[in-house]
């Protein structure tokens, strides 16, 4: 079974990319998963990973086109689709081979379409791979040719032709191979999509778990009622808009915010960083009860740091060792700083901000938490200037204070990395051989593996944790 | 309009052709007999009354006999409406029907005409295995006849006037469980249907089908008995959701192959529903008609829908299985979706 190459789809507005170039040539072997070909958007450049493993086949673009996202660009043939084309290359090298070959056994991947189906496919230029099938016997029928059309976007949405309408864009199976066809009743498929539904995400009582005609009704009847809660008919009106991708019920909101302001760049920076980094989290566990202990004795002499002041002087020290993470990637360039100046995360009314502490590394604990209060206080107020929210060469965050324990931060771009720190809280713990209470923290620590690779990031982690449990080396 | 059954709108053809055209007479087996049925199925009942046995010719149990004087009549120059009681007997008739009747147009290079109506009775209604075939499929075979199945009473009169008017041979097939013939006659379990049709003068031309239901999810193909086996399937599947059209060509030579091409063209689907056996039937050449002429419309395999390869069994039960159900086509279009 042949897997289409497809240039994948990098946040909401970028349609074209740069291929910049190939890590392999056709007729090589690739493995799933290795970086196969690099692209390159207005903001960066980025490797893309060979969706399955075979051989390199069909390689239609060259470094230096410009790509459409979603695109096939190659194939990467299986070893038994490989086998005919290497048979007939062997014949012709051995042309009196006296024994016949034996029959190829039937490709049981072989992709099964109609033929108008096909035939729509082709005018409108569809990977097939990427469409799921859900006619008869397992072949791709009209309807999710029609179906990729409106979930891609792409749709003759004026057509008026059936089977639109469901929203949803097919989606590949994980073998890109052949799938049980819709688990639903055709009554119930045809309501739903006359209705706008997405039945896909439907639960299904009927035998096998099919969805039926009365799981699709409670679910219009669900929506409905949400509707008429909400005093509009606005669950209803757009039954076309899928361009949206599907929500995951149908109530409508209790309210509707604009994605505007600073929601809307959030927005757009943690798509970005999401879909254009190649994060990694590894979470470690530390004992920071000399760390809370130190903290104590601080505050009693009248140095009132936070535990955020304590990691800052923790990360500058850490980052002045392993300069990898304090850096950013600009284009192609990976940039190491020679200054530390951390974001700190601040949940501040209108949405996260996140205003730098500069030269974290020359301060003092003391001046560190003067400074950090300072800052912390004005982002709340939304009184930070813009320079003051611009330049981090790492961010720290901190939910703690929130009871979280661990969890994957998201990058905040174009920097290499961030750190997470979870609650501070008691828990037995093995010390030799015996369990005593200590005072445990989780870190998490979420790196883009195209600036540092595993192995420093762990080791940076691991300086990190060792200076929470023994502080004192802050000194040294 | 007057309401009436296949059989009465067959015998008001008749009797409105032979009214209009003295050279038109028919020929059969006791269809004018006096104490008869008319016929096999009633269709002549009463026609002898009115024109007298010089133009109802009852003949003796010699279907090649009968056929060979209709033809020869035909040629001659008369109009004859020949019957057979059972289809199945046509095989006895088959070297008048395929070597003169079907090929003296061409043989003669168009000098002569046979116009010729051949009527049989087709289907199966428990009487056994040689008085239930459905013979459309030979006949459409046969290059120089004409071949016409109604399955309304406005068709059956439509359809058979245009057949006596025609200048070509013409068979007309009709279906036992249609004709709605009465007293010993009945047929047991037959459909029966009653139609309209209207007291002025028309006709139904050879060569155009109708869309009994228009639905734009699959198009299903059936002719007398089993077009109404397809307007039942429809009405379940539409339970189920799904919007089939049914189309009844009504003639079979020549076909009305654009109105199915366009059909199946705007569907993408064609299930074709058929009494005959499967193997080298009617429904094969519409697939392959729609196969070759609509493969890039379609969106599913091509469904037959046919008896068995096996001949009409006698048994009741053994007959309901033979013949395409209502239910049978609804199975046959589910698989498609």
């Amino acid at each position: 079974m042949p897997t289409e190459v497809l240039v994948p789809p990098l946040g909401q507005t970028v349609d074209v990319v740069k291929l910049v170039s190939w890590y392999k040539n056709e007729g090589d072997a690739v493995h799933q998963g290795e970086p196969l070909f690099v692209i390159e958007t207005d903001k960066a450049t980025l490797d893309v990973e060979a969706p399955a493993s075979g051989i390199l086949r069909r390689v239609t673009a060259v470094p230096g086109d410009d790509v459409k996202v979603l695109s096939a660009i190659a194939m990467i043939a299986g070893v038994s689709d490989d086998a005919d084309e290497q048979r007939s290359g062997r014949a012709e090298e051995h042309p009196i081979t006296p024994a016949p070959l034996p029959p190829s056994p039937p490709a049981p991947d072989r992709l099964f379409i109609s033929p108008r189906a096909r035939c729509l496919a082709e005018t409108e230029g569809i990977p097939l791979a990427q469409v799921k099938p859900t006619g008869p016997e397992g072949a791709i029928i009209e309807r999710d040719v029609r179906a990729y059309l409106q979930g891609a976007g792409i749709g003759d949405q004026g057509s008026g032709g059936r089977d639109q309408g469901t929203g949803v864009r097919g989606q590949g199976t994980e073998d890109g191979g052949r799938e049980v066809p819709g688990n639903i009743t055709p009554v119930a498929r045809r309501i739903a999509e006359e209705a706008g539904l997405d039945w896909r995400v439907l639960a299904g009582t009927g035998p096998r778990g099919q969805i039926t005609r009365e799981d699709v009704e409670a679910a219009l009847e669900r929506r409905s009622r949400g509707a008429e809660e909400q005093g509009s008919g606005g669950a209803e009106a757009h039954p076309a808009s899928n361009l949206q991708p599907p929500t995951s019920n149908f109530q409508p909101p209790a309210s509707s915010l604009q994605l505007s302001g600073i929601r809307a760049v959030i927005a757009g920076r943690m798509v970005t960083s999401h879909s254009r980094t190649a994060p990694v989290t590894l979470t470690a566990e530390a004992d920071a009860t000399a760390l809370v202990e130190l903290r104590r004795q601080l505050v009693a002499d009248g140095v009132g740091v936070s535990y955020n002041d304590l990691f800052l002087a923790i990360l500058a020290k850490a980052l002045r060792e392993h300069p990898r993470l304090n850096a950013s990637l600009d284009g192609e360039t990976i940039k190491l700083w020679e200054r530390i100046d951390i974001g700190l995360a601040v949940d501040a009314e209108h949405g996260l901000l996140v205003p730098v502490v500069r030269d974290v590394d020359r301060k003092g604990l003391a001046q560190l938490a003067v400074e950090t209060k300072a800052l912390t206080g004005r982002a709340r107020a939304g009184k930070c200037t813009p320079d003051e929210l611009a330049g981090g060469t790492f961010t720290l965050t901190n939910l703690g204070t929130f009871g979280i324990d661990a969890f994957t931060p998201i990058i905040n771009l174009p920097e290499c990395a961030i750190l997470g720190v979870g609650r501070i809280k008691t828990r037995p713990t093995w010390i030799a051989d015996r369990v005593e209470p200590r005072q445990m923290v989780w870190l998490s620590l979420t790196f883009d593996h195209r600036l540092v690779d595993g192995g420093p990031a762990a080791r940076f982690l691991q300086r990190v944790a060792q200076l929470v449990e023994r502080p004192h080396l802050l000194m040294a | 309009m007057t309401q009436m059954s296949i059989a009465e709108a067959l015998r008001q053809a008749i009797r409105e052709e032979m009214r209009r055209d003295p050279t038109v007479f028919c020929i059969g087996e006791d269809i004018g007999i006096p104490g008869g049925f008319g016929g096999a199925f009633t269709v002549t009942l009463g026609l002898s009354d009115e024109f007298g046995h010089d133009r109802i010719l009852d003949t003796p149990i010699s279907e090649l006999g009968l056929t060979g004087v209709a033809v020869g009549a035909a040629m001659a120059g008369l109009r004859p409406i020949a019957d057979v009681q059972y289809s199945d007997f046509l095989y006895l008739a088959m070297d008048q029907l395929a070597n003169n009747a079907a090929k003296m147009r061409y043989m003669s290079g168009g000098t002569v005409k046979v116009p010729l109506v051949m009527r049989a009775p087709v289907g199966a209604t428990a009487r056994g295995a040689q008085h239930a075939q459905s013979m459309e499929t030979f006949f459409c075979h046969l290059p120089g006849l004409k071949v016409v199945a109604p399955a309304t009473a406005y068709d059956a009169k439509g359809l058979l006037k245009s057949a006596v008017r025609d200048d070509n041979p013409v068979i007309v097939f009709e279906h036992k469980l249609l004709y709605g013939s009465k007293g010993p006659r009945t047929e047991k379990g037959a459909l029966s249907p009653v139609g309209e049709v209207p007291d002025e003068e028309y006709l139904v031309p050879i060569g155009k089908g109708i869309i009994r239901r228009p639905g734009k999810d699959v198009t299903i193909v059936g002719k007398l008995l089993t077009m109404y086996r397809a307007l039942a399937a429809a009405d379940i599947l539409a339970q189920d959701g799904i919007d089939a059209e049914v189309i009844d060509p009504r003639t079979l030579v020549p076909l009305d192959k654009e109105l199915i091409l366009e059909s199946v063209r705007k569907t993408g689907r064609l299930v074709i529903v058929e009494e005959d056996n499967l193997t080298g039937g009617w429904a094969g050449e519409l697939a392959a008609i729609a196969a070759e002429e609509a493969f890039f419309w379609l969106d599913a395999p091509i469904k037959r829908v046919s008896a068995p390869d096996v001949p009409p069994p006698f048994a009741p039960v053994m007959e309901q299985f033979y013949v395409p159900s209502a239910e049978r086509v609804v199975a046959a279009v589910k698989a498609l979706f």
